[in-house]
Parts: structure tokens; sequence; C-alpha cells
């Protein structure tokens, strides 16, 4: 360790220093071919860690990781928050299709597939839902041929986060109509950058957001790129989603501190007071309220969020945490009201936003029926 | 599910549990009520957590709290919360002492004038063989010993709502024993840990209130089917599920908590716990019906100590303002 920290102190970019928001698994450099948020620094704070395997610190050398234990990472981790660094690549490649390609994939789909996502060349979106496919997930339709070693797709995916910035996707597809639905689902690797696929930004009440529409109109995938086995897709997508409610959790538990400042600092400006304890103490209740609401948050993911893979439980994670930060934009929206509520305010934006939160990323009420159901053991 | 830890932790888990499982329903409670047992708890029972270690000056504060968790599942009524806490104010001895502190709204830094050393709420004030009442004098605090029987001493009984053994307790300062001193900090630090421990005894009852109310709705039919199968009730259940979740999260924390951490960490987690106790005790009487509302049905025993617990050493209103005080708005 004592190596690692002379090597940050003599690589990280002075001009990041003390920049990380604390935001976890989605607050830093996105990377991908087609990167809009890039910047010199962030460039070369990528190319250095990347270069020792530091942006997936546990995956092993050969995938383009550093090999580290869990508890080596953890530490590496903390070195870069004790001195404010964000992390060198964040992403879905790294938080969501890397542990599933490294449970479920080939020998030869983790070799070509897990050093792009290292290195931050390859930037991935996330094909899960369908306009007639939302938290019915596996009622998707998206129709997938395979032709020899090729499969040809035609269809639709929605709410497909970044999609006109990526690379490539990982989508769920049907390569069966036969049995149960969820019986005829395939986990497919696509490259986005072929004729026969089109990507549509949509726009949200906040005026901006992530999210597209995906077209395929006969786009080409690889046999090779199936992940799981044919019909097999359903359970590495189940897999994939436990994933990504951890990290939709652990990126809102990660921002107390940012938070609290911000909270407080926006009551000061309200109340007109510099220190002391803010003589409202109806919203010194709210703000109390609030932030022990996000300290058991962070408490929580630190003591269940810590598996390989996630089970029902990061459905937990998913509800208290979007429900917490829905709380929070609310609360904000209250202590700022009085500068105007402007509709391109950063604030109003944020709470606008906030309101999607418990819709992406599987809805509160299917998050309800996966505890209800695979938890607490109550039939329907 | 526990507040267990270490293998250590989790057979001590499994001996309270088993212990109070077998000597302590929550039944019994009716019983000293019906009978007038002001002292309302099992000698014999205690006489052998006693000798099972229960006391031991050796535990640590998560220990303590994973014995306080099973005592509290079953809402048992013996000494330990209360024997705990006059350890940390005056040392580990044989004698049962109960403490009789200033409420919340009155910690160290404020001088209390000894007019109002008259105390609601003390816990086994009735079979104590001493009262310990403790007096505010900004950066110290004033223990005074004083024993059950003596001429400045009124004990009156409550007939508390939750059935546990509590007393209004008057000391006539004129003729009180000269007392110890105790610094504010010790006295805080000592406050809190028996904050944390009520937490865990407070989640014990929260977490076994919903498990009663998950049994219920998994063999209660009507209409043709268990209850459990319908969605309202389902996502009711998931909610409790939640919030206990985050509840166990905040009292893990302060059961293991350093000297700079314990006090935050103990307010969030009583402000956080008097909350989930309520909600879960509220819904569960919900959804067990008209059963629940019945005195023949343990589940409404929960509540009742549900409510006095939110209120004993701080309620979440209290808790919430320490923690922004601590926090520094």
């Amino acid at each position: 360790m004592d190596e690692i920290v002379k090597w940050l102190d003599e690589n990280a970019p002075t001009e990041l220093l003390g920049t990380s928001r604390g935001g976890g698994a989605f607050d830093g450099y996105w990377g991908g071919r087609r990167a809009v948020d890039s910047t010199p620094a962030r460039l070369r704070w990528l190319e250095v860690c990347a270069s020792r395997g530091l942006c997936a610190p546990t995956w092993l050398p050969a995938y383009g990781g550093a090999g580290l234990s869990r508890e080596e990472a953890a530490r590496f981790e903390a070195l870069l928050r004790e001195r404010g660094l964000p992390p060198p690549l964040v992403g879905f490649g790294l938080a969501m299709l890397g542990p599933v390609l490294l449970e479920f994939g080939t020998e030869d789909q983790k070799r070509r597939h897990l050093p792009g996502i290292a290195s931050g060349q390859i930037r991935w979106c996330q094909g899960y839902s369908e306009p007639e496919a939302g938290s019915d997930l596996a009622a998707l339709a998206c129709k997938a041929e395979i032709h020899d070693e090729e499969i040809v797709l035609t269809g639709q995916k929605v709410w497909t986060s970044h999609a006109d910035v990526c690379d490539c996707m990982f989508a769920l597809v049907r390569t069966s109509t036969k049995g149960r639905k969820q019986e005829g689902i395939s986990f497919v690797l696509v490259d986005l950058e072929q004729s026969g696929v089109e990507r549509r930004r949509i726009r949200l009440i906040s005026g901006a957001s992530p999210f597209c529409e995906v077209f395929f109109d006969e786009a080409r995938a690889k046999l090779s790129d199936l992940v799981g086995g044919r019909d097999q897709g359903w359970t590495v997508a189940k897999a994939l989603l436990g994933h990504e409610r951890t990290a939709i959790g652990s990126a809102i538990g990660s921002q107390l501190v940012s938070l609290e400042k911000a909270l407080v600092g926006a009551a000061r400006q309200h109340l007109g007071v510099d220190d002391g304890p803010l003589p409202d103490g109806l919203l010194r209740d709210a703000i109390a309220r609030c932030l022990i609401d996000e300290r058991c948050l962070a408490l929580t993911i630190s003591r269940v969020g810590q598996s390989d893979r996630p089970g029902p439980e990061s459905s937990v994670l998913k509800i208290a945490g979007s429900e917490i930060k829905q709380r929070r934009h609310a609360l904000m929206m209250r202590l700022t009201a009085g500068e105007g509520l402007g509709a391109d305010d950063d604030v109003t934006r944020d709470w606008l936003r906030s309101r999607a939160n418990t819709i992406e990323g599987g809805t509160t009420e299917i998050q309800l029926n996966i505890i209800a159901q695979r938890v607490l053991g109550l039939s329907t | 599910m526990s507040l267990a830890n270490t293998d250590e932790e989790r057979q001590m888990a499994e001996l309270a549990t088993r212990l109070f499982a077998d000597h302590a329903p929550p039944s019994r409670l009716r019983r000293y009520r019906d009978e007038h047992d002001a002292h309302a708890y099992d000698r014999g029972l205690w006489a052998k957590l006693v000798e099972l270690g229960f006391l031991d000056s050796a535990l640590s504060l998560a220990e303590r709290c994973v014995l306080a968790e099973a005592a509290g599942s079953v809402l048992a009524t013996e000494p330990l919360g209360v024997s705990w806490f006059a350890m940390d104010l005056m040392g580990p001895g044989e004698r049962l002492v109960t403490v009789a502190h200033e409420p919340m709204s009155r910690r160290p830094g404020v001088v209390s004038s000894l007019d109002h050393l008259v105390r609601r709420n003390v816990a086994h004030a009735v079979s104590a063989d001493v009262t310990l009442f403790t007096q505010m004098k900004g950066d110290e605090v004033s223990l005074f010993e004083v024993a059950a029987g003596h001429e400045a001493l009124k004990v009156e009984a409550q007939q508390r709502v939750d059935l546990h053994p509590a007393a209004i307790v008057c000391v006539d300062s004129t003729r009180l024993p000269p007392p110890v001193s105790l610094s504010a900090k010790a006295y805080d630090r000592a406050l809190d840990r028996a904050t944390v421990v009520l937490c865990a005894e407070m989640l014990g009852g929260a977490q076994r209130a919903f498990e009663l109310t998950l049994d219920y709705l998994k063999t209660r039919r009507q209409f043709g089917v268990l209850i459990g199968s319908f969605q309202a009730l389902q996502h009711r259940a998931a909610r409790l599920f939640v919030e206990l979740a985050l509840t166990r999260s905040a009292v893990s924390a302060a059961a293991r908590a350093d000297e700079s951490t314990l006090a935050v960490l103990t307010s969030v987690a009583k402000a956080r716990c008097g909350e989930t106790f309520l909600r879960v005790a509220e819904e569960a009487i919900q959804l067990h019906g008209g059963i629940g509302m019945t005195d023949e049905h343990d589940i409404g025993l929960y509540l009742k100590r549900a409510m006095v617990t939110e209120h004993l050493l701080g309620n979440g209103d209290e808790h919430r303002r320490r923690f922004a005080t601590l926090s520094g708005f």
C-alpha cells in the first residue's frame, strides 16, 4: 500500500485533487469512443490507472484488472476519497456488465470484452425495457434470428440511458416464443456502430435526460456474443439487475458529506444566518430527518451491499435510496424557492429528475413485489 | 435476524432467545397486571440471567445489545437495561440499582435545581435496593445513592400503559446523603450507552411484531385465499421490511461506535427506532384486523411498549435536535 500511496502522489493529476463529489459508482468519467465528458486531466488519470489495471482493481490482470482482493480494492478507493479524487472510470460496463460476464461469460467473452471495459475504450448501455415491456420486463419482444454464426436483430428498446454516446449495448432479446415468456430470452452483446441501428433522445419533464430510444432494423451481432447460452438470458438479466440496484443505491448513499453541506448551506442562505443553530425549528427538524435517513441508507449499504452477487436485499437499497433522494430534492426546493423556481435551475432539474428514480431500474412497486415474494415468502 | 456479528455474539443471542422464549412469554404482562404485581418481573429468571453472566462487566456494548434485542423481542421486563446503566455510572455490584435520571431535555451543561428531584418512569424502583439520583451541575453530574427504605425516599408505582414496572420517585432534598461527582462527559457516555441498549430492545420488539404479522398473513384466510396473497398487504409488509432494514443498520452501527461517533450514532438510532417500532406496531395491528385490537392478543402489547420506549431516554424530536447540534446546524 505504501507503494500505491507513493504512486498516487506522483501520478494523480493535480487538477482533479479535491474535485470528487463522492457520488459513488456513477460519478466520474464514463469513457468510450464518443466521449462527451473528457478533459485532458480526466484522460491522463484514466490512462495511468488503466495501465496498472486500477479502473477495475479486483479483476484479474488478463481481463484488464489489477488482481487486488476486495479489501485491497476498498483501501485503494479510500485513498482516492481521502484525496478527493474521482474514480478514474465509472459506468455500466464496470458496475453491471463486468460482474455478470465474470459470472456467466465464456473465457473467450471475458478476454474479448473485459479489457475494453477496464481501459475505458468501450462504453456500454443497457438494452432492457421496450414500449410493451416495462415493469413486465419478460414480455419483451425484440426479435433475434440466428443464422449460422450471426444474430439478426429487429425491434425497439426504450429508456436506454446514454445510448447516443455509447459504443455497445448489452441487450435482452427474444430468441424463442415457445414455453414461458422468461424461457425464450437471450442476453446478447451488440455493437451500436453499424447500419441497422438508430438512436433518438427522449426529453423528460426536467428538460434534459440521459434517456434514448434505440431501433434495430436487421442489426447484426455475433453468436459468440450470446452470454449464458441461447434462451438462458433471463438468469443473466436478473443477476445484472441486482448489480444495477446496488449501484443506484450506493451512488446515492455515498454523497453524505456533500449533501449535508448543500442542505445546511441552502438553509443558512434562506434564513440569513451564518452559523449557530438554525433558528427555524421546523426546517432544522426536516433537515435532520433527511440526513438521518441518508445516514441509515449509507450504513445499510455497508452492512448488506457488499456481496459479490446482490440478492433480493438490493431491492431494499433501491426503494430506500430512490425515495430518500426524492425527499431530499423536494427539501432543496423548499429551501431555495425564494430564489425564483427557475425552470433551468439545477435545483429544479434535479428535483424533476428525481421523480424518475422510483421508476427507472425497476419501479418501487416491482421492488416491493420482489421483497414480498422472494424474501418474505408471501405467495400470489 | 440478530445484531450478532461474531460467533460468540451469535451463541449469546441463541442462549438469550431460548431462555426468554421458555420463561418470559409476552402474555405474562397481562398476568402481572391482573395480579397487581408491582415488581412485574421473574426473580427466578433474573437470578439465572445474572448467574449466566448477563451482568458481566466485561460485556461489550455490542454484546449487551445482542442480549437486549432478545429481551425486547418478547417484551421482557427483567432489569437488564437499568442494571447496565447503573454499572456504567458506579461500577459493578451485587445490589439491584435503578437510575432516577433527568429527562432528555436536561442533558449535561444545564444546571438543574434540587427542587426537581421528582422523577417519573423510574424503571424497577419498587424492587430496587438502591435508587441513584442524578443532578446536573454544569460540567459535572452529582449522583445521590439512596437505599430502599431511606426516610427521604418516596416510591409510588405507576400503572404505565406498557405494563412494565416503573414508578414515580421523590426525595426530600434536605435529607440526601452526600453525592459522588462524575464528569458530564462520562455521564453523557453512560447515558448514550443506555440509549443504544434501549434501541436494541426496541429493534427486537419491532422485528418480532413484524414476524408475528408475517405469520398471520401466511395463515389467515379470507375470500377463500391466504390474505398474504393480496398485493396491497404484500406491499405493506415489504415496506415494513425496508424500514426495519434501515433501522437495524443504525442500531448495529451505534452498538459498535467508537468514542468519537457514539453520540451522533446514538441519536440517529434512537430517532429511527422510535418511528420504526411505532409504525411496525401500528401496521401490525391493522394487518391483524379485529383480533389485533383485543386485549387477549399479544400484538397490542408491542404497540404499547413502542409508545413508551419512544419517550424514554429522549424521543425522536429531541434526538433529531441533538443530531443537528452535534452536526453543527
